[in-house]
């Protein structure tokens, strides 16, 4: 295990609710690949084997959050429509009315941001085996949220990951800075933690379970 | 696991008009923010994943239908035509349109493409294995973001990059008031034609005396309004990605892709004459482990495309329907 500095390029705008965390995109690719259902909020987790170093008392792997800056944004919207026309030439004659403003076939039209980021770029650090991290990015190709239709697409025909050691900045690295700040969620009894927000997170993956979260040092 | 990525130049056959917003009478194309070399920001219209996703659900159904028989009657549920054509609903229990995790691998089994673009069972968001990039237009401003192969065709086929100013066109259109025209008004009945003819004099009087209430009063129902629009013949560039487990499903990726690119319309106005878009060009991506190969593609994809996921249709064909029609409402 070695101390790594990986870079994701963009190609496009990415959208982010919360900060891009490497262990579990990397758990998202072992799931990907055994094609394994993603569980329920709540339920038990099955072990998923990532070649990222976990911290002594196997809490969290040792990896930094995505760290990035918003140069700029733009308001996009996700639309439903329901499928009412289609309703009525396909549909059986049992359907008699659909109601669109209420209920299962709801329409919708939800405002997101979509972020550009400076050079388009996304840095994580961690301490882990670079040949095995490289091998499971291979297979993403997408970031962030809504990438179903194109949002957070790396630059895939140039160089969208890169893993390269790095120089350590001492005890800390790589989930605590120099100045003794989190650079991911960490429990409150972290060593090394100077001063930091509060705040309810997860400390590893699922990160969107939020049944699981619980009051964290966050940066 | 396989993932396969298309590429693809398309031109505009028809004007496009896939807009954003209204502004008055004003319909203003979608745009989006670009990030120019050097750190200036434009914003250069494109058509949205969600349009070109949208056509490959719908291409994936109809031909999907078309394979196992059932357009001619097709009688489906409306919990099975919310999901294949929305990606469902998570209603909860209890809902007309459950559907539960086993009968979901069932349905995905007999449909494959629905594993690809995701759906919904009762309490439980199931992600697609597909990403659908945005229609982004080729043009100066889309330079530096384009696939080199794709600037490579422009180069060896002579197209010229020009700005994304001149790619977009606004245009008038005004709904006509028949009331305006004698030929209609003598079909109308005696009362119908004294309130126009009625109307028409009020207005004509408001129109002399300068009488802005009265003239509102009598005003035509005519309405011009604009909108913008891509200019018929220009270039755009799409990308579409899925991870795949089987031949199968491969094959059904192929397939809905092949069907959307044999009539492949995208954004508004499609009643009269816009929103076609024609393959030009293409390009397969396979991302194998280790790898990444590229290979030209023409508009068959390949010779025996959709050949296996059509015969997994036909031989489910009575499956189908039946899960179409009842499975699916329980």
């Amino acid at each position: 295990m070695k101390p790594l500095r990986i870079t994701a390029k963009l190609a496009e705008g990415i959208v982010l609710r919360a900060p891009l965390m490497l262990d579990g995109i990397l758990a998202w690719v072992v799931c990907a690949r055994e094609r394994r259902l993603s569980p329920l909020p709540g339920d038990a987790i099955e072990p998923v084997d990532i070649p990222i170093e976990l911290e002594p008392g196997g809490r969290f792997h040792l990896c930094s959050q995505g760290l990035h800056e918003v140069e700029a944004s733009s308001l996009r919207y996700k639309n439903r429509r329901a499928p009412w026309v289609e309703y009525a030439r396909f549909g059986t004659s049992k359907i008699k009315r659909v109601d669109i403003a209420a209920g299962a076939n709801k329409s919708y039209r939800v405002p997101y941001s979509l972020d550009l980021l400076r050079d388009d770029r996304i840095v994580w650090y961690c301490i882990g085996d670079p040949d095995g991290i490289r091998d499971l990015l291979r297979d993403v190709h997408y970031l962030g949220r809504h990438r179903g239709a194109g949002k957070g697409r790396l630059d895939l025909h140039g160089q969208p990951w890169r893993v390269e050691e790095c120089e350590t900045w001492g005890d800390g690295f790589p989930v605590v800075d120099a100045n003794g700040k989190a650079m991911r969620a960490l429990p409150l009894d972290w060593p090394g933690l100077v001063e930091s927000r509060q705040s309810f997170r997860n400390v590893t993956f699922p990160y969107w379970d939020k049944t699981r979260e619980a009051l964290c040092a966050v940066p | 696991m396989e993932t396969t990525r298309f590429e693809m130049i398309v031109r505009a056959a028809q004007p496009i008009a896939h807009h954003q917003e209204n502004l008055g009478n004003q319909a203003i194309f979608a745009r989006k923010l670009v990030r120019l070399p050097g750190g200036e920001r434009v914003n250069v219209p494109y058509v949205s994943g969600d349009t070109v996703r949208h056509a490959l659900r719908e291409a994936a159904f109809y031909g999907t239908l078309h394979e196992a028989g059932l357009l001619n009657d097709p009688q489906l549920s409306e919990g099975a035509l919310r999901l294949l054509l929305a990606g469902g609903m998570v209603t909860g229990k209890g809902d007309a349109s459950v559907v539960n995790i086993d009968r979901y691998r069932e349905l995905v089994a007999l449909f494959p493409p629905l594993a690809l673009l995701g759906g919904c069972t009762d309490n439980r968001v199931i992600p697609g294995q597909m990403h659908v990039d945005d229609g982004n237009l080729l043009c100066s401003e889309m330079r530096h973001l384009s696939p080199p192969w794709v600037m490579a065709w422009l180069e060896s086929n002579g197209e010229r990059l020009e700005s994304c100013r001149g790619a977009i066109e606004e245009v008038q259109r005004v709904r006509m008031d028949p009331m305006l025209r004698p030929e209609a008004v003598k079909l109308l009945s005696d009362g119908a034609k004294a309130n126009v003819e009625g109307r028409a004099l009020v207005a004509e009087s408001a129109h002399d005396t300068g009488d802005a209430v009265a003239a509102k009063e009598g005003k035509s129902a005519m309405m011009p309004r604009t909108h913008e629009r891509i200019i018929q013949g220009s270039l755009l560039w799409i990308g579409l990605e899925a991870r795949t487990y089987s031949d199968l499903e491969h094959d059904s990726f192929c397939f809905a892709v092949a069907c959307m690119l044999s009539n492949f319309h995208v954004g508004g106005k499609r009643g009269t004459g816009h929103g076609k878009l024609e393959f030009v060009a293409g390009s397969r991506v396979h991302f194998m482990p280790a790898s990444a190969s590229l290979e030209s593609v023409g508009r068959e994809l390949a010779p025996k495309t959709g050949d296996l996921y059509k015969a997994h249709v036909r031989a489910r064909k009575d499956d189908l329907a039946s899960w179409l029609r009842s499975g699916i409402n329980s």
